[in-house]
């Protein structure tokens, strides 16, 4: 297993996992729905700025973790902003030359950059916010209180539950393929590799069917329903507090909204 | 004694003219506790599944307190119901978020009211001592702890039967001390259990009647005492008598020691 803790761990020890999910999903979007929306990008930076603080404050995330779990997204994003900057041609901003070919930075290029980075960056930092803070079955659970269908949320549920069978099952078998020098040279690795995917297609396969048995043999009818524990506490201070942030960052969103890019 | 399950010439193939199952013919009671015993692939796994309704037998009767139940949606699902069954591996069987809506799970199946479905929930967990891990994320349990989440689980559907299928298979010493003393609770309850394993000492020691599965035959039915003195036969499925009725038997005790205790108090009592 991995030295790092994972998304599922880090929640579970959330500050903000007392919280209603429906709440934290519902912040979460709007703070999306802003950031996406926003005509400027400066929307997107603080509500990354906003939502990373409470999430490493409230939330009681280490640094680390969180930079370690932004990093992979944030490269795709980085890379995906460097393609929008960079135009070709000979005017603008900057120019220059790469294996013969013109490439140049104009102020619209530059400009629409920066605003896929906001948009991008906080509606990334929202959802690592509901991530961090919410753990997934209650995710799927507020998504059926919205009455998405059931056989998608079923759907959800069993993933999310194979995930972590899966997983268990390619390390004790990437251990096994280890302790037999599978993983000695290269061309060793890539057959081990081929072999474990195999099987773990095979043994997936046959967990399914005993998971599906399982599920028959407590009378499973074609809908997986749970009963609703909620040890959530309607707290008014709370409630007061979420309504002021969503006030606060609709005034912030028009503010923004009448400036300039750059 | 009441009668909860019987069965009349049961047999189930998976593929034709390779039985798995063959002429099973047996009548559960009320309050027995019974070993099943048998070699990998004797049909112990695919027998349970027949007893919950999961695989339906291609020929002969099963009979739910008495009455014969058809193929019909509404006797399977009766037998899902009374039959409990705990699977071996309980990673299968968690499909739930937390353990206590894991639990909660099959009585929300059978369409209870909501009340009734917390109750019972509450009940099981209390009666499994899981109280501290109800809202844990199965995933991050320990092998003793999802399984006593899975009985959980079939408790709360409230059962005539239960049917463990090898519970004792991936625990330490300790959890399978703690399961052993579920089961002796559950058998004080006057809940029937039928326990498949390949403990032949802990078959001694707990059960009260043996059943013995080869090539899908019901070769024994009978107490342990009678069973276990069949020698050829337990060679012919790969059995060994236990340890504590061999020791017995060399010391020429009578009766046989089930326990470490009875064997010390009989040695003590007995003239030097």
């Amino acid at each position: 297993m991995s030295r790092h803790p994972s998304m599922d761990v880090l929640c579970a020890s959330s500050g903000l996992k007392k919280i209603s999910p429906g709440r934290k999903f519902s912040f979460a979007l709007y703070c999306m729905v802003l950031s996406i929306a926003g005509k400027n990008p400066w929307m997107g930076f603080f509500l990354a700025a906003l939502l990373s603080g409470i999430t490493l404050l409230a939330g009681k995330i280490s640094l680390g973790n969180y930079l370690r779990l932004l990093s992979v997204p944030f490269g795709f994003l980085i890379v995906s902003c460097i393609t929008l900057l960079i135009d070709m041609g000979q005017c603008g901003l900057w120019h220059g030359s790469l294996l013969g070919v013109n490439l140049c930075i104009t102020k619209t290029s530059l400009s629409q950059a920066i605003l896929v980075l906001g948009r991008s960056i906080g509606a990334l930092c929202a959802l690592y916010f509901l991530s961090l803070s919410t753990p997934v079955p209650e995710i799927i659970g507020v998504l059926a209180k919205l009455r998405v269908p059931g056989f998608f949320t079923g759907l959800m549920y069993l993933i999310y539950r194979c995930i972590f069978i899966l997983f268990s099952m390619h390390h004790s078998m990437k251990t096994a393929a280890k302790s037999r020098m599978g993983f000695r040279d290269y061309p060793t690795s890539l057959s081990s590799v081929g072999k474990i995917y195999a099987n773990l297609l095979h043994r997936s396969y046959s967990s399914a069917m005993e998971m599906f048995h399982a599920m028959e043999s407590r009378c499973f009818q074609g809908e997986i329903a749970f009963y609703d524990f909620s040890h959530y506490s309607t707290n008014k201070k709370q409630k007061i507090l979420f309504t002021l942030a969503y006030v606060f960052l609709f005034a912030l969103f028009t503010l923004f909204s009448q400036k300039e890019i750059l | 004694m009441n009668e909860i399950l019987r069965m009349e010439h049961i047999c189930f193939s998976y593929e034709k003219n390779h039985p798995v199952l063959n002429d099973i013919s047996l009548k559960i009671t009320e309050g027995e506790k019974i070993a099943l015993l048998g070699n990998n692939g004797a049909g112990k796994s695919t027998f349970f599944l027949c007893c919950n309704g999961i695989l339906k037998p291609d020929s002969g009767c099963i009979y739910l307190k008495g009455k014969k139940l058809t193929q019909n949606r509404k006797d399977t699902f009766s037998l899902h119901e009374n039959a409990g069954l705990i699977f071996q591996d309980s990673d299968h069987q968690i499909i739930g978020g937390t353990v206590e809506t894991e639990i909660s799970f099959g009585p929300m199946n059978l369409k209870l009211p909501p009340y009734e479905v917390k109750e019972r929930t509450e009940k099981a967990i209390a009666e499994m001592h899981l109280e501290n891990f109800r809202n844990r994320a199965p995933q991050y349990l320990s092998g003793g702890e999802k399984k006593r989440v899975g009985i959980a689980g079939i408790l709360a559907m409230k059962p005539k039967l239960l049917l463990l299928d090898e519970p004792s298979s991936c625990l330490d010493s300790a959890n399978a001390k703690l399961l052993e003393e579920n089961l002796e609770k559950f058998a004080l309850l006057g809940f029937p259990l039928i326990i498949s394993t390949h403990d032949v000492d802990f078959a001694w020691k707990w059960a009260k009647r043996i059943l013995i599965f080869h090539q899908g035959r019901l070769v024994a039915d009978d107490s342990p005492e009678k069973v276990f003195a069949r020698k050829s036969l337990l060679h012919t499925c790969g059995l060994t008598q236990p340890l504590l009725y061999q020791t017995g038997e060399l010391l020429g005790l009578n009766p046989l020691p089930k326990t470490i205790e009875e064997l010390s108090l009989h040695i003590s009592s007995s003239p030097a």
